[in-house]
């Protein structure tokens, strides 16, 4: 892997007072922290459940713990066997990655009953900023800017006077939603009634939480995601933003930094970012989610997500900064390194998400075996991921590989070398979204930055 | 004359205690295929000059991997070809319903809802029996064709293969 800037802002010598980490996670989040916490020297433990004993983790954790079966319902997401798990095997600090328990206020809560340290923000940052409608509530109120919709859940009555007043299309969305699920698109009263009620249910079933609200819909937009990081000196920084209109089912298939929107819009979203955090006492490092709608030329905030990203890749290229470091570092009480001024910007970072997923029927999931798998290397290359050649993909969790992210001066560049890098890479066993990729670097729509977030459904498999 | 379901049982249970090791049986529209050759087995196919070409698959051991009858004979001719150790008889009138995934099964649409089907059910052919999820894609699996469950075999929540048999049909 290589980085253009210095690895660290901290000083090599500068231990962390965090001596072992249980890692509660699994795939390639799982890998990405056992290899920060060795980094540092710290001891990392990676709790696993019973499909993923012979995963990459394991193989690369201190020491190891089954925690439960297959499905998550008993393993990733047991807070009980998780907790039981890093109090027995004596860690100070539980990592919980993306998805999972990442976003679970009462899981922060019971680590910090427990005496250990969950590496995150606190539960009422979690709990305010991590549900949907709280956050456009507190948004609103410090005058950020959101889509116009209805401020609280609705049902089919007040769903239909919201969306008359905002005018169709409507977005139907899940409070307690995220990473694209729990979206649906209404066209007009009547397709918005019949789909509020399966979709609330879906919701509840999914989240636990039936609530929806409605929001208009922007069509031509960008989504544009800013990193902050705070410490808990009342410290906060912007790492910058991240485009991620590239996306399939409200999924993000492609990240790159910076966006390319004009600087003022960029440090006023940056600035709307950190005032909604400071607001709400956040510590750790989250994105803050917006879009912005290209004919009116205005954000709007959506979301905060209160974790590590999946695309956090992207921002390390183009800052020489270690997230996972950072994340452990201000967990230990330590106070930022640098200030807004000394974040470095460097050159444009691109991710791909290599999932297995078959592009060619609608990116539809599958599992196996993977018979090759050759990831491409090199200069300006990265790649994170859980998989070897001869890995069994199980079918129980998502359907990410790998992230191949490149680095180049400039997003040209930095183009030219992803097209190098995903001709080198080669996979068999399963369909993965690599010939999604590879089309979409030579898509003149792409190259020129002419997408939307709805782009990809409209121009895939259209032979365009 | 008609090989009955006992009848195979019984020339099964001669057959693991004798010492032979290989036995093809043509009663007209019966034929059965007896092999202890662990590893490959020869199969109908393999048999001497003059059989009758039918088609008749051959069951790669464990014998409780059925493989699909769905090819059989016009008539009611049932091939019976059974692994001598263990011995496991599956009826040749049903048609296997396998996994077109490597997922998790699951026999209901929802936890708190009833399975799609039971045993003894009648289904059509387009009509859901189960779903597979991969990866929380979940799809429904139609029976293929008309008929009868007459078997359950994977478990809900199992992990299951591509090509595993997750139920037999009696076809209508």
């Amino acid at each position: 892997m290589t980085s253009p800037a210095p690895d660290s802002a901290w000083p090599r010598s500068s231990r962390v007072a965090i001596r072992r980490v249980l890692v509660a996670n699994r795939g390639e989040i799982a890998v990405r922290i056992v290899r920060a916490c060795h980094d540092l020297g710290i001891e990392a433990i990676v709790a696993f459940s019973e499909a993923d004993r012979d995963s990459l983790a394991v193989r690369l954790a201190d020491r190891a713990v089954c925690i439960g079966p297959p499905q998550s319902a008993g393993s990733y997401l047991n807070r009980d066997a998780i907790l039981a798990a890093a109090t027995a095997l004596g860690c100070d600090a539980v990592h919980p990655g993306y998805g999972f328990l990442a976003e679970n206020a009462d899981f922060s809560a019971a680590c910090a009953a427990e005496g250990i340290t969950f590496i995150g923000p606190r539960p009422d940052a979690i709990s305010a900023m991590g549900n949907k409608v709280e956050a456009r509530r507190i948004a609103l109120e410090l005058g950020v800017p959101c889509i116009p919709g209805s401020p609280q859940p609705v049902g089919p009555d007040e769903a239909v006077r919201v969306a008359d007043e905002v005018g169709y299309p409507v977005m139907l969305k899940a409070a307690a939603g995220g990473g694209g699920r729990g979206m649906r698109l209404a066209r007009d009263a009547a397709e918005l009634v019949e789909i509020l009620g399966s979709a609330s249910a879906e919701a509840a079933a999914a989240f636990g939480n039936g609530a929806m609200y409605v929001e208009r819909y922007v069509g031509r937009a960008r989504h544009i995601e800013v990193q902050v990081v705070f410490d808990t000196h009342g410290n906060g920084i912007s790492l910058g933003d991240r485009d991620c209109t590239i996306q399939r089912r409200f999924q993000k298939l492609i990240e790159e930094a910076p966006s390319a929107l004009p600087p003022a819009t960029r440090h006023a979203m940056a600035a709307e970012a950190l005032k909604l955090c400071r607001h709400v006492g956040y510590t750790g490092v989250g994105t803050v989610e917006f879009l912005y709608d290209q004919d009116r030329r205005e954000f709007y905030f959506i979301e905060m997500n209160t974790r590590l990203q999946v695309e956090h890749p992207v921002t390390e290229l183009t800052t020489g900064l270690d997230l996972v470091e950072l994340q452990l570092r201000v967990a230990a009480g330590e106070r930022l390194p640098l200030t807004q001024e000394q974040v470095p910007t460097l050159g444009h970072a691109i991710e791909f998400r290599i999932n297995a997923e078959d592009p060619a029927q609608g990116f539809r999931p599958s599992a196996g075996t993977l018979a090759r798998w050759t990831p491409p290397s090199g200069p300006g290359v990265r790649v994170d991921t859980h998989c070897y050649q001869g890995y069994r993909v199980p079918p129980y969790y998502d359907s990410l590989l790998a992230k191949v992210i490149v680095w180049g001066a400039d997003r040209a560049s930095a183009y030219a070398r992803a097209r190098r890098a995903l001709a080198e890479m080669e996979v068999e066993g399963m369909a993965t979204s690599l010939p999604f990729h590879r089309w979409i670097l030579d898509n003149d729509d792409f190259i020129a930055g002419q997408t939307s977030t709805g782009w990809t459904e409209q121009h895939w498999g259209k032979g365009s | 004359m008609e090989l009955r379901q006992d009848d195979i049982a019984e020339i099964v249970r001669i057959f693991n205690d004798s010492e032979l090791q290989e036995l093809r049986l043509d009663l007209g529209g019966n034929r059965l295929y007896l092999s202890k050759q662990a590893g490959g087995v020869a199969g109908w196919d393999a048999a001497p000059a003059g059989v009758a070409a039918a088609p008749a698959p051959v069951m790669a051991p464990p014998a409780a991997a059925a493989s699909s009858r769905t090819g059989a004979t016009p008539t009611p001719a049932p091939d019976a070809a059974a692994h001598a150790a263990p011995a496991s008889v599956p009826d040749s009138n049903l048609v296997d319903l396998t996994s077109p995934l490597l997922g998790v099964f699951y026999r209901r649409p929802s936890p708190d809802k009833p399975a799609f089907v039971e045993v003894g059910n009648e289904v059509t052919a387009d009509e859901p029996v189960c779903i597979i999820d991969v990866m929380k894609m979940f799809s429904k699996v139609p029976a293929g064709r008309a008929g009868r469950v007459v078997e359950i075999l994977a478990q809900d929540g199992q992990l299951v293969e591509h090509g595993q048999v997750l139920m037999r049909l009696e076809p209508r």
